[in-house]
């Protein structure tokens, strides 16, 4: 059955143009977390473009980044350091967290 | 602890609802429940590996081994799930009238049971390692709360245990006659969903740049975040803010596994008499 093979092949052609896709310059934007929160509560970031956001836990425990709208969710080992990229996005307001202590640990990301 | 159990309860439901969901759909298949049984050990086996090594994966590919190995996860258990709907659809009319079984397809029957045995670790693998994370966050950073903290994180396993068992016992209790066409239409919808969601990682991860525009944005309506938000998006892939790409990768999933599941059913139409 052909289709089967289908999320393999489209995984490998996404694999292979890897590469070139990273080439390109993005600015990244550097937070760290730090017990129950972040070293910037706002980043300003220009709107219709793509950007990083480079996160240093500098906590012992785990985090995990997340910032549903911005479609960021991912773990941070303890003191270890995480990139996310995020597409070009529309002028707003978007709440990020570290889940494991989202009621605490949280900020902004402003897209003007 | 009820944020703990809040925590753990939102990774694990998904993994519970699978679970459930594969007990139905082999029900009738012998030995069904010893190899669910394997692919959540096995999940959770994983998950501890993973998130011991999450440092060194999140470092892997520039930084985003992390997706990848959640894109790669979740296509992999596309691939197992589409392969056991053409199976059920060549043999699972023959299992469910319980006729008798010949050996090759005991044998076949087993590797279906792989299958969906690496679908359910899969599953269990992907959220169970960030609960594995969380609790050892916990365990570590103790300051006086942590027994609340875990004995909240405990209760949100069982509930999710709890996902399973509904899920297998609300479907079991459709009429037989119905039940073998549910369960594969939920297969299908789980799988779309995976696909849709693996094109989501690849899209973080930088690797994908098209299609990216978002479709439709109703997380004011129906947030993915909240439970019933999970639910619907493990079980028909509901994303409350699709990009094109993952709206084209579902839609086309969907059409590949109802076209091979109806090619496979096809032969036994004209040639009945085959199994006898």
């Amino acid at each position: 059955m052909p289709s089967r093979w289908l999320p393999v092949l489209f995984l490998g052609l996404c694999l292979a143009s890897a590469s070139a896709l990273w080439a390109e310059d993005v600015v990244t934007y550097e937070i760290t977390l730090r017990d129950k929160a972040f070293s910037l509560t706002e980043i300003k970031v220009p709107a219709g473009k793509p950007f990083m956001i480079k996160m240093v836990n500098a906590n012992a425990a785990p985090a995990e980044l997340e910032a549903k709208e911005l479609k960021i969710e991912k773990v941070a080992a303890g003191n270890s350091t995480i990139v996310v990229r995020v597409k070009a996005m529309e002028p707003g307001k978007y709440l990020f967290v570290d889940e494991y202590q989202e009621d605490v640990a949280k900020g902004y990301v402003i897209v003007e | 602890m009820v944020g703990a159990l809040i925590i753990v309860f939102r990774e694990v439901i998904e993994a519970g609802l699978i679970v459930g969901i594969v007990l139905a759909a082999t029900r009738a298949v012998a030995g069904s429940r010893r190899w669910v049984a394997l692919g959540v050990l096995a999940g959770v086996l994983g998950s501890c590996l993973v998130a011991a090594f999450t440092a060194s994966l999140g470092q892997a590919f520039n930084g985003f081994g992390q997706e990848i190995f959640n894109a790669a996860i979740l296509a992999i258990a596309v691939v197992m799930l589409t392969w056991h709907n053409v199976w059920m659809a060549q043999h699972g009319r023959e299992l469910v009238d319980e006729l008798k079984q010949a050996g090759r397809e005991v044998l076949e029957g087993r590797r279906t049971l792989l299958a969906l045995a690496v679908v359910v670790g899969a599953a269990v693998l992907r959220e169970g390692s960030e609960v594995v994370l969380f609790l050892y966050g916990v365990a570590i950073s103790d300051g006086g709360s942590g027994l609340s903290i875990l004995s909240g994180g405990l209760l949100g396993l069982l509930l999710g245990g709890l996902v399973s068992g509904l899920t297998y016992f609300g479907l079991l209790s459709i009429p037989t006659r119905y039940l073998f066409s549910v369960t594969s239409w939920l297969i299908a919808l789980l799988a779309a969903g995976m696909a849709a969601q693996s094109a989501s990682f690849l899209e973080q991860a930088g690797l994908v740049d098209i299609l990216s525009n978002t479709v439709w944005n109703t997380s004011g309506i129906l947030s993915e975040k909240n439970i019933a938000g999970r639910v619907l998006h493990t079980l028909v892939g509901y994303s409350d803010q699709p990009s094109l790409l993952q709206l084209i990768v579902y839609l086309t999933t969907l059409a590949a596994i109802f076209l091979a599941t109806r090619m496979a059913a096809r032969p036994r139409l004209t040639n009945p008499s085959r199994q006898a």
